[in-house]
């Protein structure tokens, strides 16, 4: 019957097919809400579609298509005419003949090529049961229907659900089968065990997939001999049909054989339908999309075809729904219009270029950019549709789950008109599908459990979308169980994805967060019924692709709120240009949260250095701040002098400088000569002389930083130049850039040249950024701050009120509190009597660029430690506090003589004081005068040190050397072993966690070798326990100790050496 | 899962070997509101596929009658591997 081939009625009349099925779902769904108080005039436009598709059909000589939609209609017109009441059975059958029918429709080729006996058998059980006539409320659980009927749905589904894998197992040779057992009957009663025949069917062909037949199954009430438990196996084997069906132990009429052609060897489309014959075409009506090309019309409209309604993609024979868009006539004339606007300006441009009349050049190029703007606003609004089109498939997903689950489910659509591009529609509808799947499966709980909990029974699942900030916003918000982060870490610590310091450490945001992780997906004992986060991974991924961001908010008891951010569209998009190391770079304005300039003078002040990160205080947050070079990996920088107006090459290795100004600070202004270790930071500048002009202070060093963010957590990149703000084409990156994770596309500028566009949640990713706030919450948090650092008492001191001081508390002998008036100075030192000798008193400012000690107190701390063979002080104005931390010991920015470093202690920067630094400066004298400290060759006991932290390596020296020995240091086992080769050790004190060689091995190398193997070798270690200094022994260390427990180190070290 | 369980709550029934029992003890435990039954499998090292239609029914029971859950507790080897075999272990909610 198939007289038309013509391809291009074809697909017209599939696309609106689609539609009609599109709105048909949503429709049914309020139809089966509305139960006995009938809508008739949506009951009327379900049965006008199905009429539109059957006559369509019958006229292009579609005759599966025609027959379901035939049944359906037959259908409708029963509960048009109150003969039948849409109860969930009746829908269910309709909504089983849509998706049927939209199968057919999406067959790249032949449109019968699908068997729909099933969806037939549905509609015309549901039609003719004996008292199909009677309005009763159909049971949700059918007794025991007879197999074909009952299992015809469920092999649809099996074959819909796979198509993939049959198509794969075809390729391969193999047959597809489905098998038809009841367990009970067919096999327990026979005394098979079913597992037995599950692994020889997997023996010799694949399992495609396994359907219980769940509606088969009654309750408690069911007698025993009633009971039956059909399951389906869809099947592939090289095996024919007789062949398997022996191997089976099944019926052959229970073995299906599923045939690559439309014709069903098992089941046929039944006889009872009309002939094919000439009917009415499909006429457009009632389609969802906001641009509609003609007004709804009856279904019994003239035979002629309908003109091709849609812009089509660049393949019409593509099977998708997607690859054409329907397009309002007003928005096609308009586009016209345009486009004839475009041709009249290009005419009078070859006229100016003609003429070369330069005078109307401006006029003209005027033009141009306003009918481009025009032009490309009107193909955008071509391209946008409403949310709705996803929101509406919701509707069914969540009725079919939550009956499957037995929940009661609202379901609340808001914004449904909300419009964005089509591209970004395509890609957002498989991720909040498994959303909101998520939701109902895992967020939801049963009406028994929220009873319990005072909830209402029935569970609220709400979708929104908006606009804001030139965005589209979509929430997916239940009021369910919401997330337990406490289970949440637990699952994550079990994987081992991260640390527990690390959970710790993280904000509740980031938690949630946390559900986004790869493999995170059978978190059975997150949610007990199957895995929440399935995929979650792959939700994020996707949405990220087309720029969306998500943030998830979440109350145990409370419920779940997921928002994702999504741009209008992707093609042309609103962006920053920005500079740096000379190169331009795009950065999406959606990314960009502000612009800050700090300016030379206040860069010290707002710009610090917490470890090795850089961190700016933003209106009392701490925000950290990523230098673009360096992500870039441009090593050399640049800089654009004041005074010579010449771009220099930039040596300057932190840019938070911390000295003070020249002017006015008289205390500080003599220390920047001082110091002639200084480190390189400081050196560069510090021989020179300081001028107000100077690049510190000169209005072009002030520093551009972009505050981007990524979700909730934000950070700052440091560029160069900010220069304008453009609309900018996204163009792909070229396969070789890939996997740049940096960049997110390139487009290209006015002047030709090439601006890659940045990432900023790949840049954020590279740098293993994270909320700075936790580093510095406090105190508490702190102790359980970085694991790789060791843990110390430090006793925290200041000499003015804004600027804090640590003193490692183990080189402490004593903290004394003096009066001022028991200060005496002495050929212009400071001493006091003390214990009947005198003890020579330092102040930490005698040396480092420090606050000066307050000297109108009448009070001073003394910290008394011994310094050689003597005791000496350093005086203090105010203890702070003692407390045990582990901190992260930034050895360069603060470095002077008297500090050995700085780190972050409760919130503040703190320098780390190096007391034996201080006297050692300011008396370097007494390191010869002391007994001790006089090596003669030869007779100077040498210590070699092994320690991997700078810190620490450098205040065990420091002691060990004020203990009158000579010391070598090595960062690890194999540098240690290299300086044992080279050097005459008389002792080793070594660490145990090191990189490259841990003290345990490098003690049983040393063991090994017999030039040292009556070495001593002392392990110091900040972990302690017996089996810890089990392990130690049994490596043939001879003594284990606490590192930096100073007294006994030192008197270990003297009973080894006889001293 | 904590292993919580008060009398209209959570409450946990052995499973088996006579099913005709364990469908009356389920039966009675549905019909006094419990919202949630825990079945032990502790003792089943085999499952028929009778056991598995008396577990499917009594959770449709279950949520008929209070829109409670049914869960399987200690579950062995044996039935496990039939229940993954049959797709069963996500629609019959399973504690470890």
């Amino acid at each position: 019957m198939a007289f038309i081939e013509d391809d291009e009625t074809l697909q017209a009349f599939k696309e609106e097919s689609r539609e009609h099925l599109d709105g048909i779902e949503s429709d049914l769904l309020a139809i089966e809400e509305g139960g006995a108080n009938l809508d008739h005039e949506l009951v009327n436009k379900v049965f006008r579609a199905m009429h539109s598709i059957k006559g369509g059909a019958g006229f292009l000589g579609l005759e599966a298509v025609k027959s379901l939609a035939h049944a359906a209609e037959d259908l409708l017109n029963k509960v048009r005419n109150a003969e039948l009441v849409p109860t969930p059975p009746v829908i269910s059958s309709l909504l089983g003949a849509a998706d049927g029918l939209n199968r057919l429709l999406n067959q790249p080729k032949g449109v019968d090529a699908i068997d729909i006996a099933s969806q037939l058998a549905a509609l015309h059980a549901v039609l003719s049961p004996p008292a199909a006539s009677t309005p009763i409320a159909v049971s949700p659980l059918p007794t025991v229907p007879p197999p074909a009927s009952a299992g015809s749905a469920i092999v649809d589904s099996l074959l819909a659900g796979h198509a993939g894998a049959i198509n794969d197992a075809r390729l391969a040779g193999h047959t597809i089968f489905v098998l038809e057992y009841d367990l009970i009957h067919d096999l327990e009663q026979k005394g098979i065990n079913p597992l037995t025949v599950l692994h020889d069917l997997q023996g010799i062909g694949q399992m495609i997939a396994v359907q219980v037949d769940d509606q088969a199954v009654g309750d408690l009430e069911t007698e025993a001999e009633a009971w039956r438990l059909p399951v389906h196996l869809l099947y592939s084997t090289l095996m024919d049909k007789d062949m398997l069906t022996s191997f089976a132990n099944l019926p052959a009429e229970r073995t299906h054989e599923i045939p690559v052609q439309p014709a069903p060897a098992e089941s046929t489309a039944p006889e009872d339908l009309a002939p094919p014959s000439p009917a009415s075409p499909p006429a457009p009506q009632a389609a969802p999309p906001a641009v509609q090309s003609s007004p709804p019309a009856e279904a019994t409209s003239p035979a002629q075809p309908s003109p091709k309604p849609a812009v089509s993609g660049d393949d019409s024979k593509a099977a998708g729904a997607d690859s054409s868009i329907r397009v309002n006539v007003k928005v096609l004339d308009n586009l016209m219009t345009l486009a004839g606007e475009l041709v009249l300006t290009r005419n009078q441009f070859l006229q100016i270029v003609h003429a070369r009349d330069p005078q109307d050049f401006d006029t003209v190029s005027q033009r141009l950019d306003l009918v481009t703007s025009e032009l490309q606003e009107a193909i955008m609004t071509t391209r946008m549709q409403p949310v709705g089109n996803v929101f509406n498939k919701f509707k069914r997903v969540v009725r079919d789950l939550s009956q499957k689950l037995g929940k009661e489910i609202d379901l609340i659509l808001e914004g449904g008109e909300v419009e964005m591009d089509k591209t970004i529609i395509e890609a957002l509808t498989d991720p909040l599908t498994h959303l909101v799947r998520n939701s109902v499966d895992h967020g939801i709980e049963l009406p028994g459990k929220r009873k319990e909990a005072g909830k209402p029974l029935t569970g609220t699942l709400r979708l929104t979308a908006f606009h804001e900030g030139g965005q589209v916003i979509i929430e997916i918000a239940d009021d369910g169980a919401g997330i337990d982060t406490v289970r949440l870490k637990e699952k994550v610590l079990s994987m081992g994805t991260l640390d527990k310091a690390q959970l710790d450490a993280m904000q509740e945001h980031e938690l949630l967060r946390l559900i986004f992780l790869p493999g995170l997906s059978t978190a059975k004992e997150v949610t007990e019924v199957s895995g929440r986060g399935v995929g979650m991974d792959v939700v994020h991924a996707n949405l990220s692709k087309v720029g969306g961001v998500f943030d998830i908010a979440s109350k145990v008891g409370r419920g779940t709120t997921i928002t994702i951010k999504l741009p209008l569209t992707l093609a042309i998009i609103p962006s920053l240009i920005v500079t740096t190391s000379g190169e331009r770079y795009a950065i999406p304005q959606v990314n960009m949260v502000e612009l800050v300039r700090v300016p030379a003078a206040k860069v010290k002040d707002r710009i610090e250095n917490i470890g090795s990160a850089l961190v700016m205080r933003l209106r009392g947050e701490l925000l950290p701040l990523i230098r673009l070079d360096e992500v870039l990996g441009r090593s050399e920088r640049y800089y654009l002098d004041p005074r010579e107006q010449q771009v220099k090459t930039c040596r300057r290795q932190q840019i938070e400088d911390r000295r003070r100004l020249p002017a006015g600070e008289g205390a500080t202004a003599g220390l920047e000569t001082q110091g002639p270790d200084g480190s390189g930071a400081r050196s560069e500048a510090v021989t020179e002389k300081r001028e107000q002009m100077e690049r510190r202070f000169s209005p072009q060093s002030a520093i551009n930083i972009l505050v981007v963010s990524v979700g909730k957590f934000h950070y700052g990149l440091l560029v160069d130049k900010l220069l304008d703000s453009e609309e900018i084409v996204v163009k792909p990156l070229g396969s070789h850039l890939r996997k740049c994770q940096i960049y997110a596309g390139a487009t290209i500028q006015g002047d030709g040249r090439v601006a890659l566009i940045l990432d900023v949640v790949g840049i954020s990713k590279l740098m293993n950024l994270s909320s700075v706030s936790d580093r510095v919450r406090g105190k508490g948090q702190q102790e359980s701050a970085p694991l790789n650092t060791d843990a110390q008492s430090l006793l925290i001191v200041r000499n003015s009120p804004s600027e804090q001081m640590a003193i490692p508390l183990n080189l402490v002998s004593r903290i004394e509190k003096i009066s001022a008036r028991q200060i005496e100075i002495t050929g212009g030192r400071r001493n006091m009597q003390y214990r009947a000798t005198s003890l020579p008193l330092f102040t930490i400012d005698q040396t480092a660029a420090v606050a000066p000690l307050n000297r109108e107190a009448t009070h001073y701390y003394v910290v008394v430690f011994p310094f050689g063979e003597r005791e000496v002080g350093v005086m203090v104005s105010e203890i702070i506090d003692i407390i045990r931390i582990a901190v992260e010991v930034d050895d360069t920015t603060h470095k002077q003589p008297g500090i050995m470093g700085s780190a972050i202690i409760l919130q503040q920067i703190t320098m780390l004081v190096d007391l034996f630094g201080i006297v050692a400066t300011v008396m370097p004298e007494w390191l010869k005068h002391t007994s001790l400290a006089t090596p003669e060759a030869g007779t100077r006991m040498t210590i070699l040190v092994v320690e991997d932290s700078k810190f620490f390596n450098q205040q065990i020296c420091d002691f060990v050397n004020a203990a009158g020995y000579t010391t070598f240091s090595a960062m690890d086992g194999v540098q240690a072993l290299g300086v044992l080769d080279k050097e005459k050790i008389d002792l080793v004190l070594t660490d145990i966690e090191m990189p490259n060689m841990d003290g345990l091995e490098l003690t049983t190398r040393i063991r090994g070798d017999g030039r040292w193997a009556f070495l001593p070798i002392i392990a110091l270690s900040s972990v302690a326990g017996e089996a810890a200094e089990k392990r130690g022994l049994k490596a043939g260390v001879n003594e284990y100790l606490i590192k930096l427990d100073r007294e006994k180190t030192i008197q270990t070290i003297n009973r080894y050496l006889n001293r | 899962m904590s292993q919580r369980a008060g009398p209209t709550e959570a409450i946990t029934v052995p499973f088996g070997p006579d099913l005709e029992k364990t469908r009356e003890e389920l039966r009675q435990l549905v019909a006094a509101g419990h919202a949630e039954l825990r079945v032990d499998l502790a003792d089943t090292t085999e499952i028929t596929p009778s056991g598995i239609y008396l577990l499917l029914a009594a959770r449709h029971s279950l949520q008929a009658k209070t829109g409670g859950r049914l869960l399987l507790v200690n579950l062995a080897d044996g039935p496990r591997e039939l229940l993954a075999g049959l797709h069963l272990e996500e629609e019959l909610g399973l504690s470890v």
